[in-house]
């Protein structure tokens, strides 16, 4: 891994290696080494949610002509579509920017849990104890995507990266580091 | 009084009601949409890559909407 240090986006952008991006606690001089978001397939509900509103008001776009007129069905159609829009907006924003990082020096989960509140919790190589990978059920196991709960010295809270792809991958090459950092 | 009465119709009441609630709807969209576009700034400062431009313009974009939104509800119903 060390070796091969060739950019690549996979999974539609939810496993970067070496990603060409910064964050807003960065080091000068720390090297990023992944990026990583939670699995595409975790947002196929949001993508059937908005399937679904399609299809309802096309269902209604049937029986509308009966109560309005041709500008009051367009401006209604109109809104549907902003606001179903707005849906499928806030899901693909909160999923690209909730994002696990694992650079040279530490890990860094950024989470922004609902509107205008975010959380930046950070931990470094030296200071982790103990890591655990929880599958994601029947789809984790097929997609190879699941979590990794990272606890720390001292800290109460877990580092936590939700539904990532590769786990098992990752948390070897945390421990590859691990092991360089304690000789 | 009758007259009265006939000069509101019920259609005239229903459309006056729709177009209110659609001018507020406005409203709270583009409430909304300036809400997620500070949200979106904030995401973008903590995070940044390629795409943050975009994403900031696609909230820009949403904004806009809105306001074609509120045009539309007041002047085309």
């Amino acid at each position: 891994m060390e070796n091969n240090k060739k950019k690549t986006n996979q999974l539609f952008f939810s496993y970067l290696i070496y990603p060409n991006i910064k964050f807003e606690t960065y080091e000068e001089g720390e090297k990023i080494i992944f990026l990583l978001r939670a699995h595409p397939f975790t947002q196929i509900k949001s993508i059937l949610d908005i399937f679904l509103f399609t299809i309802l008001l096309i269902f209604f776009n049937f029986f509308l002509p009966q109560f309005l007129n041709f500008n009051q069905i367009f401006v209604f159609n109109f809104f549907c579509l902003a606001f179903i829009f707005s849906f499928f907006w806030i899901n693909f924003v909160n999923w690209y920017f909730n994002v696990g990082i694992l650079t040279n020096r530490r890990l860094i989960d950024i989470d922004f849990n609902g509107v205008l509140y975010r959380e930046i919790t950070t931990a470094r190589l030296d200071k982790i104890e103990d890591i655990t990978i929880k599958g994601a059920g029947y789809f984790g196991s097929i997609f190879d995507f699941g979590s990794i709960y990272v606890q720390t010295a001292g800290m109460e809270n877990y580092i936590e990266f939700h539904d990532i792809p590769h786990p098992s991958f990752i948390v070897s090459e945390i421990n590859k580091l691990l092991n360089k950092k304690n000789g | 009084m009758d007259n009265f009465f006939n000069f509101f119709s019920f259609r005239d009441f229903f459309n006056f009601f729709l177009k209110i609630s659609l001018i507020i709807l406005s409203f709270i969209y583009i409430l909304y949409s300036l809400v997620a576009l500070k949200h979106i700034k904030i995401m973008s400062k903590t995070l940044e890559d390629n795409l943050n431009n975009f994403v900031i313009f696609l909230s820009l974009i949403q904004i806009f909407v809105g306001f074609i939104l509120l045009i539309f509800s007041v002047f085309l119903i």
